[in-house]
């Protein structure tokens, strides 16, 4: 796992939710901590932070629910970048 | 014949004999056979028009998956196919927002219409395989207990469980009657008894102002809970009694602390649906990003805002317009997108009340909102500004204990038996929050369950507003 990236990702989060301690709340979607307002800016982010494409079909609880899930989606949409 | 009719529940019981007398490899014929007849019972000359969709969305998904697997564009077929589909909804819509005539408008046509094209879109996604029998796609489509009011399945949820062959088996059916038992008691005993009230005062406006438009507002979505939640209990529970369970539409969103929130609870395949096939997509589509990073260098913030608000925007005229080409359902829809936007704004500057009586206090807060909303489904145009501004400017609310709201032929009885009906579906709201309540049930001996069930099939017997003069009293969600 990059370290950087699930960082930045944690930075995000922190930035769009302030009041939420992440290192606690970890069911992100479970939990109703992101919503779909938030994931969509989370998206907006991610992919001009770390020129990736997520798209509709990557927007699902699984790649959402945890930070390191974020992360992880990060790193594989960046890998498939790369190959192609 | 309604869901909640002497013909359906003959239909219901034949269809259930025939269904668990048949070899179970045969069982899906049985449902296809009774959704067709049901269909062309009560939605006639409209089955010429649910046979168009089920043509397009069956060659359409092949073509689909075609071009998908020889790696060609597959996205004009899905556009083409799409487009047709909504655009026969929407010439249906038109026509009947203009002459009233349902003549273009099917039953149904609003949720198969939204079912058929999820179901092209998953294909074009590669969600799954394309439906290579004709026959079984039209079951998925024209399924009896989800056309007329939903809710709005995935394919991908119900295929195997509607295909595949069942037993029968007495939790089944048990859970089946008592869900329809507690659905035909919302919708007989309080939906249809405020039903000539909520009629009587959404069509004279100019008879009833202020405290009658807070009162309407209050009945109104009392009104539409029950009757639209109730019409899902039947649904969920006649589907429950051939074994196949449908998704749940309702989570108690009258206990919801904001507007967000309420429409996750609310209606729920239909939310779902528009965000998955729409809002996502919009939101995170190439020209939308583009357009965030243009405005990325001016301000950060409001770049990763923009595509939220601009496709919010967008999908909630389209969820006011699914509803009705008219100008109160188009309003509704923007109102709805522009609250959802503002309330988020505020989300961080307005300090949240986190004792229970601030979350009591957004609880009824947000239920007066989404009430205040329902006004645009009871008035034309921009009736509902203009009869909302009289709550300012009328100060009558001794119609509350004047007798004022004893009006379209209603007594004090039928405002105590809605009272009691409204205090029962909170307490099972109570009770369901962390059990479902026939599982609670469960725990108390036999007799205790035998009596509530019992009590509440003489409740609509006796209480139940129906027969001659209530056949209108269709579910309001036929109307979409």
């Amino acid at each position: 796992m990059d370290k950087g990236i699930l960082e930045q990702t944690r930075h995000l989060l922190e930035e769009l939710h302030p009041e939420i301690d992440f290192n606690v709340d970890n069911c992100l979607v479970d939990k109703g901590v992101l919503d779909s307002f938030d994931m969509v800016e989370l998206v907006s982010e991610l992919n001009m932070m770390f020129n990736v494409r997520i798209n509709a079909l990557h927007l699902t609880k699984e790649n959402f629910n945890t930070i390191e899930a974020i992360a992880e989606l990060v790193m594989r949409l960046q890998n498939q970048g790369v190959e192609q | 014949m309604t869901y909640l009719s002497y013909g359906f529940a003959v239909f219901l019981l034949f269809g259930l004999i025939l269904f668990y007398l048949v070899p179970s490899k045969y069982q899906w014929w049985v449902l296809l056979m009774l959704s067709v007849a049901f269909y062309i019972f009560i939605g006639k000359y409209g089955f010429v028009s649910v046979a168009a969709t089920i043509i397009i969305t069956f060659f359409g998904g092949k073509l689909i998956y075609k071009k998908r697997k020889e790696n060609t564009k597959y996205m004009n077929v899905l556009f083409i196919c799409s487009f047709v589909n909504i655009i026969m909804l929407a010439i249906g819509k038109a026509y009947f927002s203009f002459s009233g005539d349902k003549i273009l408008l099917p039953l149904g046509m609003a949720f198969y219409t939204l079912m058929s094209v999820g179901y092209l879109i998953d294909i074009g996604r590669g969600a799954f395989l394309p439906q290579e029998n004709i026959a079984k796609l039209s079951l998925y489509l024209l399924y009896f207990p989800h056309i007329v009011i939903g809710p709005i399945s995935r394919y991908s949820e119900v295929a195997d469980v509607l295909y595949s062959g069942k037993q029968f088996e007495t939790e089944n059916f048990f859970s089946g009657i008592k869900r329809i038992i507690w659905g035909a008691f919302k919708k007989l005993v309080i939906a249809n008894r405020i039903m000539p009230v909520v009629e009587e005062l959404s069509g004279n406006m100019k008879d009833y102002h202020g405290s009658y438009v807070v009162a309407l507002m209050i009945l109104y979505a009392i009104e539409l809970y029950t009757d639209f939640s109730g019409g899902i209990d039947i649904v969920l529970g006649v589907s429950r009694l051939f074994g196949i369970k449908l998704q749940e539409n309702f989570i108690r969103p009258y206990f919801s602390k904001n507007l967000a929130e309420y429409w996750r609870r609310w209606h729920i395949s239909m939310s779902t649906w528009f965000r998955d096939y729409m809002y996502y997509p919009i939101s995170t589509s190439e020209q939308m990003q583009k357009i965030a990073r243009f405005f990325r260098k001016k301000n950060r913030v409001f770049a990763r805002k923009l595509p939220v608000y601009c496709s919010l925007i967008i999908v909630w005229l389209a969820t006011g317009l699914w509803h009705g080409v008219a100008v109160n359902y188009v309003t509704w829809g923007l109102m709805n997108g522009i609250l959802l936007i503002l309330f988020k704004e505020l989300e961080g500057v307005v300090p949240k009340l986190k004792c229970q009586s601030g979350k009591y206090l957004a609880v009824m807060g947000t239920f007066l909102l989404t009430s205040a909303l329902k006004l645009f489904d009871c008035y034309e145009g921009l009736g509902a500004f203009a009869a909302f501004g009289t709550i300012f400017t009328t100060f009558n609310p001794g119609i509350f204990i004047n007798g004022g709201l004893l009006i379209a032929g209603t007594n004090i009885w039928d405002y105590i038996v809605i009272a009691t009906g409204c205090v029962m579906i909170f307490i099972s709201s109570l009770a369901a929050r962390t059990k479902c309540v026939s599982e609670r049930l469960r725990e108390y001996p036999l007799f205790v369950e035998i009596l509530l069930w019992g009590s509440l099939v003489v409740a609509c017997i006796v209480l139940g507003v129906y027969g001659i003069g209530y056949e209108k009293a269709d579910f309001i969600y036929n109307r979409f």
